[in-house]
């Protein structure tokens, strides 16, 4: 797919790398196949409705004319890769954030005027990413403050306790109680919620905003950190909740979304780039790009099962077979939408014995190597026996939708979030159990993405900082020196705050201050986030460029897989926490597989 | 004529003394959030001990050192022991924790020194200068308030600005996990900072001695005009400490000279909740007052 002048942004990074690519977009030619679709919806008027809503932080182009609508009774899915907009959109409908242009009307009355909290008063309910209970309630006091909008009792009354408020107040926990009985979760009513498990803490947060008796429920990412289980309960539940509300949800679980939504809106660098049906936007193309990035060699399309897996299987006999990690299941064609929990591929994750020469230069040890790595937020699992290689003259790269672990794993390996279990060793040095200073010390340069720059100094002395540590002062200033001749933009604006850049000059900013601490491997998170295709193009040139030509290595974690493809000389896909692919960048490029991990269509 | 200049004058000096007091508290929230309430106390600990040399026959000068010097390890010593188990739990911690250090030191000196009010001497004359024929409220002691205070926020400033550990210490304050991804060992730069700051309260607590009677409460009156030109100044830059200072120190100096030395509490108080309805930032404030 050529790149096409309307997806380079006016804001954000792009003209920064490419100033002279950067046409204004004509809004004329958008592809606007969801127009159709939009308008089938029935009784649009008495449901939600969004009008060209823009939103600029800055220069930042946050949403560009995004209109959709939810009907009556249906259930809406909003997704798009990270950065898309999607939050903002919902920050910008429960009036969070106060659009530049645009309007929001639910049930023919204008939103935007609407404090955020007069929003329950109006019949909408939103749940927040995470769960946001507050830890010092119980549960059931938690649900029963969700009613807060439909109470009349005013606070003098309720102060003085008077009979109104009282029968109010036991009304409003009967409600809470039934309420928690029908979400499965009755029996951790009078317990503070921080202890219970992760799904049970979700649903609590659902009856909580159930118990407002909305008329249009906003999910924010209801399935983050869910069981499989939990999932498909969810899902059903969506649905029966539909009979009384209409739903939107902001979901990156793209089983969730396919199943349970009647239908979806895919928002990419601000704008809605395919709507429709589950079935419809499955087979836009726009859809799949939107997450995979810009193809390498052609289209990847559709679902071609058992065109890929003969070579792979391979990889997973070899020495180390005795910790073949989580169950690998046949391979099979991947199931109908509706279907949470594919586990789809044979996992080739630790074992790369038989490596093709491609990914190896030199040297018989691996740079790093990462072995059997857990890692567990509360009662979330964000990485289970992860195990690669990665070596040093080349860039290996990790895949990974959204939530699949992939910053966890380079913010693990920094030394930033401790492991559970596992180890990683860096040319025969363990790291895990290092702080995170002598792991930089030692030459691992985490890049952290472009908000990494240190936004109350300046270029040089962002710059400076990462000299400090790995060379000796004389070898300082040339390191910088050298710096600006790659980046001359960075040399051009070395005085000024980094708070002034634009996010594609501090992606380069956070790049190059890590390059000037001369590492032996680099670990880069996500360096095309939020930047237009040709920013990311040149960011990942530049990186492989590096790794060739002064032999160090680097570790790529991206959600743009195409881009990371093309430059890698091996790949690892993570998907909820778990190694699912591990293979030559070229095969795993047509594999379907790779899709289906992103997408789960 | 002559009233209007003794009150700028003293109230000059005042700001200076506030401002040293204001940069001690700076330095610690900048780096790590927390105000330390304790600050008063521990300067005045330190001044005890400078008595105590004093006492013993050791002269001004070496007992001043010896008491900043004191002031920089006690600071680096509270970082370590009390303060960094704390570290990334409830901000109301390093609260109770501040305040119970200050209720402590104020007792042991008490139990040490006695709670009676003394003379602490001053490095030079109190008397004021001689200008032509009139006499103002302006002496070489106070010369020396105002010449050391500028010194020590000029040391700090290009510490900060000039030198590769100023570069650590400000990335280590304004994005504390980046800087640890760069090799700077961050923890230890929270000790520093305290230690620096602590060193400087140090300063102000032998400076403010000579002009008040000295008791283990000495500080306590100084401590909240302290906090009250850090707030003003922002809490986070040593140049706004320095004009808040001098803010505070003018508008009690006026206050008390012309309405009455009763209201200056009253004064400072009323200057802080006027500056925080207008300023909340301080009056610096933002991002640019975190560059100095």
């Amino acid at each position: 797919m050529p790149v096409e002048p309307d997806r380079l942004r006016s804001g954000g990074g792009g003209e920064s790398l490419a100033p002279d690519s950067l046409s204004k977009p004509t809004i004329g030619t958008r592809r606007l196949s969801h127009r159709g679709a939009v308008a089938a919806g029935p009784d649009t008027e008495a449901g939600l409705r969004v009008v060209e809503l823009t939103v600029r932080f800055g220069g930042l182009l946050a949403l560009d004319q995004v209109s959709l609508e939810v009907a009556p009774q249906e259930v809406v899915g909003l997704i798009g890769p990270n950065g898309a907009g999607k939050t903002t959109l919902f920050n910008a409908i429960t009036g969070f954030v106060r659009p530049t242009h645009g309007a929001v009307t639910w049930q023919g009355r204008p939103l935007l005027r609407h404090r955020a909290h007069h929003l329950g008063r109006l019949g909408i309910a939103r749940t927040l990413q995470g769960v946001g209970l507050w830890p010092g309630l119980t549960v059931l006091e938690n649900v029963a403050c969700g009613a807060q909008p439909l109470l009349h009792a005013d606070l003098a009354s309720a102060l003085t306790g008077t009979w109104r408020s009282s029968r109010e107040e036991g009304r409003v926990n009967d409600e809470a109680a039934a309420l928690l009985a029908d979400l499965g979760v009755a029996r951790w009513a009078n317990q503070l919620p921080a202890a219970l498990p992760y799904g049970v803490q979700k649903r609590v947060a659902l009856a909580r905003a159930l118990i407002s008796r909305p008329r249009l429920l906003l999910l924010d990412e209801p399935a983050s950190g869910l069981s499989m289980a939990d999932m498909d309960e969810l899902s059903v539940r969506i649905r029966r909740l539909r009979a009384d509300m209409s739903v939107l949800l902001v979901e990156h679980h793209m089983d969730l979304v396919m199943g349970t939504c009647d239908r979806i809106v895919v928002l990419n660098f601000g704008e809605v780039v395919a709507a429709g049906t589950p079935a419809e936007v499955q087979a836009s193309p726009q859809v799949t790009a939107a997450y995979l990035g810009e193809p390498v060699t052609g289209t990847v399309d559709g679902h071609r099962p058992g065109t890929a897996d003969g070579p792979r299987q391979d990889t997973t006999d070899g020495p180390r077979q005795g910790r073949a990690p989580a169950a690998p299941t046949a391979p099979t064609a991947p199931g109908p939408p509706a279907v949470p929990a594919p586990p789809v591929v044979p996992v080739a994750s630790a074992a790369r014995p038989a490596a093709p020469a491609d990914q190896r230069r030199g040297r018989d040890r691996p740079m790093l190597r990462v072995d059997g790595l857990s890692v567990r937020y509360g009662a979330v699992q964000a990485l289970q026996d992860v195990s690669f290689e990665a070596a040093d003259g080349a860039v290996t790269t990790v895949l990974g939708a959204n939530g699949a672990g992939k910053t966890t794993l380079v913010r693990t390996l920094s030394g930033l979030v401790r492991a559970r279990d596992g180890t990683a060793t860096f040319d025969g040095e363990p790291l895990i159990g290092k702080d995170a200073e002598t792991i930089a010390r030692m030459g691992v340069a985490h890049v952290p993405e472009g908000r990494g720059v240190i936004v109350e100094l300046t270029v040089e002395e962002n710059l400076r900082l990462g000299t400090l540590n790995r060379l000796r002062r004389p070898e300082r200033r040339a390191a910088i020196d050298e710096m600006y001749d790659l980046f001359p933009l960075l040399g051009a604006r070395r005085h000024q705050l980094a708070a002034t850049l634009s996010g594609g000059e501090r992606q380069m900013l956070v790049i190059g201050r890590a390059i000037v601490s001369r590492p032996r491997l680099l670990l880069l998170d996500e360096p095309s986030l939020g930047l237009a295709p040709i920013a990311t193009a040149q960011i990942m040139a530049a990186i492989s460029e590096l790794t060739s030509r002064t032999g160090i290595g680097a570790v790529l974690v991206e959600q743009n897989a195409r881009s990371a493809l093309s430059v890698a000389a091996w790949a690892v896909v993570l998907n909820l926490g778990k190694v699912v692919l591990a293979d030559n960048p070229e095969r795993l490029a047509a594999d379907p597989n790779l899709r289906h991990h992103y997408l789960g269509f | 004529m002559g009233f209007f200049v003794d009150v700028l004058l003293s109230g000059v000096t005042n700001g200076m003394v506030f401002a040293a007091i204001a940069l001690s508290l700076v330095l610690i929230s900048r780096a790590t959030g927390v105000v330390n309430f304790a600050q008063g106390a521990m300067a005045m600990f330190t001044t005890f001990v400078a008595y105590s040399l004093l006492v013993q026959g050791i002269g001004y000068w070496p007992a001043f050192v010896v008491a900043v010097a004191i002031g920089f390890v006690f600071g680096g010593v509270v970082e370590r022991t009390l303060m960094r188990p704390l570290h990334g739990r409830s901000p109301l911690n390093p609260v109770i924790v501040t305040i119970g250090l200050l209720v402590v030191l104020e007792g042991v000196a008490g139990s040490i020194w006695g709670n009676t009010s003394r003379k602490f001497p001053a490095a030079f004359s109190q008397n004021g200068l001689v200008i032509g024929t009139t006499r103002v409220a302006f002496s070489p002691f106070d010369f020396f308030i105002v010449g050391a205070v500028v010194a020590l926020v000029a040391a700090i400033v290009a510490l900060f600005r000039w030198t590769d550990l100023g570069l650590r210490m400000r990335a280590a304050a304004f994005s504390p996990e980046v800087a640890r991804l760069l090799g700077v060992r961050v923890g230890r730069l929270y000790t520093l900072g305290w230690a620096l700051a602590c060193a400087a309260g140090s300063l102000a607590g032998l400076l403010i001695a000579p002009l008040t009677s000295f008791s283990p409460y000495y500080m306590d009156l100084y401590l909240i005009y302290g906090f009250v030109a850090a707030v003003l100044g922002g809490l986070v830059s040593p140049v706004g400490a320095l004009l808040g200072g001098l803010t505070t120190g003018l508008a009690i100096s006026f206050a008390g000279g012309y309405i009455g030395s009763d209201v200056e509490p009253v004064a400072a108080l009323a200057l802080l909740l006027i500056v925080l309805m207008a300023r909340p930032q301080g009056l610096l404030g933002g991002s640019a007052a975190r560059r100095v």
